[in-house]
């Protein structure tokens, strides 16, 4: 809407509110009607607060919306853009908080602003002074889009493209977090709580500095105290992880061979499938070797053989396997869930497939 | 990074043997070979690969709310691939989508009453069904049984120019009585009509009032008008109620840029013309007059000429 327009229409607005007594008008939808649209990426969440304009077959940029004028980026109140953790803007730092989102659109470059001030109607009190951050960004061309529009794009665990879209242009800026500022305070303050009384949150939080390679000292001790209250094969690898990723490769020997030592068919067995979930063949065979040498008479020994006969294609070979890991199994209900793997083995399907 | 245990056993049992997951648990736990309990009563929310996303939508007086988590294609094949054709998916990842609305609605055609959802769909290659469930507490599609429809309704997919990274859910064509909700992912957008009862619900909301006309603002009346103009309604009670609302504020061009409007549809074009010049007048007996109002009354003049 134009600015004028827009100006004596709330005008207008105040004047009726003012009128006073008695009922004064209908509860009628917006024009610009209110959307919200959250996300989260890694442990953060991005909330963005907004009304919907239509183009209504008006020219929008130059025309309603003048270039090189700030823009609420939306319609009625400002757009507001909250973080519920500090955050990068197309590489730009943005504390955590809650901001009210202008644009000044132009042909080639729009001006993105985080405004620290949230709760104003419009663009009409901006005050540059209040700015937090400035970006610059290219808008793009777009399919057409009736009614403006807010989209979280190409979503990573660690960063997401945030569009506005209206008539035919997109306007995109990359939002990113980091571990450091982000999950590592999160994990951290988890740990000062119950969590750290159990060894599953602990070693969970090991795993993930594990996986990103990150604060691996500190990921080592909370493996540690891990294992201090439940020595289980989950946390003894996870410190044999972390002791190689440490340079530490005698050490991790020694805990692996413990954690070996220690540890259950089934635990040994269901580590070799998560390694063939993750397509690490060669390390999943080698387990299941290990299962088969160390329990050769577990449903799990033999099962772990059939996976090994099943990988060289020796399928008769591993329906015997299977068979024989039926007859010691346990339970009918077991027998059962063996039987569709002989079934796979007797059509000669490899069963790791 | 070993896949982790904890984010639902679900998702690691599953692993052990390619099974459905209920069968598994009841495996397992006979066997009785893990104790995760601690894990489970104090666990880490790490980011899932595929996140969380909430949207919050308006559309007319009901507000509509959809929670669902975001897959990415990664190079896959999605739909005939990754998502077999005539199966039932959880339309997202992790535990299955939701949607919510404030009222009754229509979708497709079909009437859902006001609540919460699961929102299922089965995709095949020349349409998709999309289903709305009454049972929201499954997780993913495992749990999904068709005793618990609340509604079906098929639809035809389009093709998209540009494929899409990240499974999106949306809301477009917006209007003050329906929009649209889209599904995008990969070269597929799936759309799927939805109305509300705003107009029902606004006349219902006048009938109300009017039966205290006594303490009714001239504001009312314009709205009043101004709804039923924009939903053709009963255009010769729009006219009665624009004409109290000016007779009670004869200063405001809005009242008589809107009258304008209605004589207009009516076909009376000089009552419609007289309207919009007073509209005109009035407009520019301001300091600054709004140049874009006047405009737009000009234009109706001069498309009546």
């Amino acid at each position: 809407m134009k600015n004028k327009l827009t100006l004596a229409s709330l005008a207008a607005l105040l004047v009726f509110v003012q009128t006073g007594h008695g009922q004064t008008d209908l509860n009628l939808p917006d024009r610009s009607q209110a959307a919200v649209v959250k996300q989260r990426v890694g442990v953060t969440e991005i909330t963005i607060t907004y009304h919907r304009p239509l183009v209504n077959g008006r020219k929008i940029w130059g025309g309603l919306v003048p270039l090189g004028e700030v823009w609420r980026a939306g319609a009625n109140e400002n757009t507001t853009f909250e973080v519920s953790d500090p955050v990068m803007i197309e590489g730009q730092p943005l504390p955590k908080g809650i901001y009210g989102l202008h644009m000044i659109p132009n042909a080639d470059s729009w001006t993105i602003i985080f405004s620290k001030a949230a709760s104003s109607w419009g663009s009409y009190t901006y005050n540059q002074a209040e700015d937090a951050l400035r970006v610059n960004v290219k808008p793009q061309p777009n399919e057409m889009k009736e009614a403006l529009e807010y989209q979280f794009e190409d979503l990573k665990t660690d960063s997401v493209t945030v569009t506005m879209q209206w008539e035919k242009i997109a306007v995109p800026f990359r939002v990113s977090v980091t571990d450091e500022q982000t999950t590592l305070p999160y994990i951290r303050n988890l740990l000062r709580g119950r969590a750290q009384y159990s060894w599953g949150p602990l070693n969970e939080a090991a795993q993930y500095c594990l996986s990103k390679k990150i604060d691996l000292e500190e990921a080592l001790k909370w493996a540690e105290q891990s294992i201090q209250i439940e020595e289980r094969f989950d946390n003894l690898s996870t410190k044999a992880d972390l002791l190689k990723a440490l340079n530490r490769p005698d050490e991790a020997k020694a805990v692996w061979n413990h954690a070996l030592e220690i540890s259950t068919p089934i635990q040994l067995y269901s580590y070799g499938r998560q390694l063939q979930g993750e397509k690490r063949d060669a390390e999943a065979m080698e387990m299941f070797q290990t299962v088969a040498k160390r329990f050769p008479q577990n449903v799990f020994g033999h099962l772990s053989q059939a996976r090994i006969k099943s990988a060289a294609a020796d399928f008769p070979g591993a329906a015997e396997e299977v068979k024989q890991a039926q007859a010691v199994a346990i339970s009918d209900q077991q027998k059962k869930l063996l039987d569709a793997l002989l079934q796979k083995l007797n059509a000669k399907q490899d069963i790791n497939k | 990074m070993r896949p982790r245990l904890l984010c639902g056993h679900a998702t690691y049992m599953i692993q052990i043997f390619h099974f459905p997951h209920w069968f598994l648990l009841v495996f397992v736990a006979a066997a009785s070979v893990r104790g995760n309990d601690a894990v489970a009563a104090d666990k880490i929310d790490f980011p899932l690969p595929s996140q969380p996303a909430i949207i919050k939508q308006r559309v007319g007086l009901t507000d509509i709310e959809i929670s669902y988590s975001r897959p990415n294609k990664n190079g896959r094949e999605i739909f005939g691939g990754l998502l077999p054709y005539g199966k039932v998916w959880r339309t997202g990842a992790n535990a299955s989508t939701k949607i919510k609305f404030s009222t009754a609605v229509k979708l497709g055609g079909e009437a859902v009453a006001a609540g919460e959802y699961a929102l299922y769909t089965v995709p095949t290659q020349n349409d998709w069904t999309i289903i709305l469930s009454k049972d929201t507490k499954g997780w993913g599609a495992y749990d999904y049984n068709a005793a618990t429809d609340a509604v079906r309704v098929t639809v035809t997919p389009t093709a998209l120019a540009t494929p899409v990274e990240t499974f999106a859910i949306g809301f477009a064509n917006l209007k003050d009585d329906g929009a649209i909700l889209y599904l995008e992912w990969d070269k597929i957008r799936v759309s799927v009509g939805l109305t509300t009862n705003t107009v029902e619900e606004l006349e219902q909301q006048i009938a109300i009032a009017l039966k205290n006309p006594g303490t009714l603002e001239p504001r009312f009346y314009y709205e009043a008008a101004a709804f039923y103009y924009a939903h053709d309604k009963d255009l010769e009670q729009a006219l009665k109620w624009i004409d109290l609302a000016t007779k009670k504020k004869p200063a405001w061009y809005s009242f008589f840029y809107k009258k304008a409007q209605i004589e207009a549809k009516l076909g009376h074009r000089g009552e419609a013309i007289t309207a919009a010049e007073k509209s005109i007048e009035l407009l520019k007996t301001a300091k600054q007059p709004d140049e874009p109002a006047i405009r737009n009354s000009q234009m109706l003049i001069d498309s009546l000429r």
